[in-house]
């Protein structure tokens, strides 16, 4: 009993847990910047650590230590506490994945994973709206416009590989075994499956706030939106909580539509290693994705949502469970 | 580790709620604690809402609810006005869709009893 508690906590706050969440969140951070520099035709940060690694370390520490300021019509500590087990949310996924030494699963625990992914958008909300301002209050609607298109036909394409998978291996709609069988089922159900892809990529960009999604955050247009009025510690938190879903949905993406751990099997350091691997590969993407595209205004990008990912996101979900 | 659903959804609540508490207490309070500065001087904009040069006293926050629904609005001009004049129904007649769902409760219901 003692073992288990002692690795359930080693799990939850070292790796694959909040630790290793943070050290993801330090080197994808400097991998967006540097990205961006070189397609902007800028150097990128350079100064702390080697090749400028620990810049966003840095800029954290920084705004962590700065005074906690928020305005007179804001509230002080619940939002905090709810970033906060947003935050915990995001990294206690990564024990339902083969990232974790010992990964937990149970049948249909896709559905604890895809409410601890919905809990986290409305804990971004809360937190903006807790310090109001007009800016922000414009920025949370827009965000909430975009999360009501993009939310269901995320969750509809994430339960594509799922349901194939149950049909065919019988993982019982568990995340983890799913993703054990994920590179057979292109095979198995290839037009479901593209159509879940596509779906799938295009919500998670709108869901991460990337171009061309971004309206909730417009910067010229609405001075940052959502996080006008955040500063100090609590803009740090919430931008953790950001950058922590930039982790998580693309993991979920590389487990669920390339292949999991493929070549591998399993749980431990090579399977895990696949799984890293093909989460940088969607990262690099979506980072080129946001540099190289304009932005949508916001009834454009709820209109291209509704209109073209309801039916794909639908028909995959359709021919998953007929064909 | 394979586990029933309930006692995942347990340790995943748990994870999550330590995990939380961990970050609220490191990252907020810890570093409030050892390294949170405070200004020296602290002037009257301090805390206020400040537009074009001047304290906002009594901002105007704009409804959520409006501006979500501006969006979609001029996002879907005529399906909107259909959806909106259905919902707006629906919501006038809630005791006619309850009594429905009711009733199509109890006829499920029967059809299951029938069939088991």
């Amino acid at each position: 009993m003692v073992d288990q508690v002692i690795w359930f906590l080693f799990e939850s706050l070292v790796y694959p847990g909040l630790v290793f969440v943070v050290l993801l969140i330090i080197f994808t951070q400097w991998l967006y910047r540097k990205l961006s520099a070189r397609i902007q035709y800028r150097r990128g940060p350079i100064h702390s650590g080697p090749f400028g690694l620990l810049q966003p370390l840095a800029d954290l520490i920084k705004l962590l230590a700065k005074e906690d300021v928020y305005n007179v019509f804001g509230l002080n500590i619940p939002p905090l506490v709810v970033i906060s087990l947003a935050i915990g949310a995001l990294s206690s996924v990564a024990l339902l994945t083969p990232l974790a030494l010992k990964p937990l699963y149970a049948p249909f625990d896709a559905v604890v994973v895809l409410y601890l992914l919905a809990f986290v958008p409305f804990a971004i909300a809360y937190l903006a709206l807790s310090n109001p301002n007009p800016y922000t209050s414009v920025g949370v609607a827009r965000y909430l416009a975009l999360l009501i298109a993009a939310e269901p036909p995320f969750v509809l394409s994430f339960l594509v590989p799922l349901v194939i998978a149950a049909r065919h291996e019988g993982t019982e709609y568990s995340v983890y075994l799913t993703s054990n069988f994920s590179y057979r089922l292109w095979a198995e159900n290839p037009a479901s499956m593209a159509l879940a892809a596509a779906s799938s990529f295009i919500a998670v960009m709108a869901l991460l706030m990337v171009k061309p999604f971004d309206s909730p955050e417009a910067e010229a247009e609405i001075y940052w939106g959502l996080f006008t009025e955040l500063g100090g510690p609590r803009l740090a938190l919430g931008m953790f909580a950001k950058f922590a879903e930039r982790i998580v949905y693309p993991l979920f993406f590389a487990l669920l539509f390339l292949g999991g751990p493929w070549p591998f099997q399993g749980s431990g350091l090579l399977p895990a290693t696949a799984v890293l691997l093909k989460y940088l590969a969607v990262y690099v993407v979506l980072t080129i994705v946001d540099n190289s595209l304009p932005r949508y205004r916001p009834d454009q990008a709820v209109e291209f949502l509704i209109k073209y990912l309801y039916p794909m996101s639908v028909l995959s979900l359709v021919l998953a469970v007929v064909l | 580790m394979l586990l029933d659903l309930y006692t995942l959804t347990a340790v995943v609540a748990a994870a999550t709620a330590l995990t939380g508490l961990v970050v609220y207490f490191v990252f907020y309070w810890l570093f409030q604690r050892v390294a949170g500065r405070r200004e020296a001087e602290e002037d009257e904009v301090k805390r206020k809402i400040v537009f074009s040069g001047f304290i906002v006293d009594k901002p105007e926050f704009p409804s959520l609810v409006e501006l979500v629904k501006d969006i979609y609005s001029r996002a879907f001009r005529r399906g909107f006005r259909v959806v909106e004049r259905t919902s707006r129904g629906l919501v006038v007649d809630w005791y006619l869709v309850g009594y429905l769902l009711m009733l199509a409760l109890l006829i499920a219901g029967v059809v299951i009893w029938l069939t088991r």
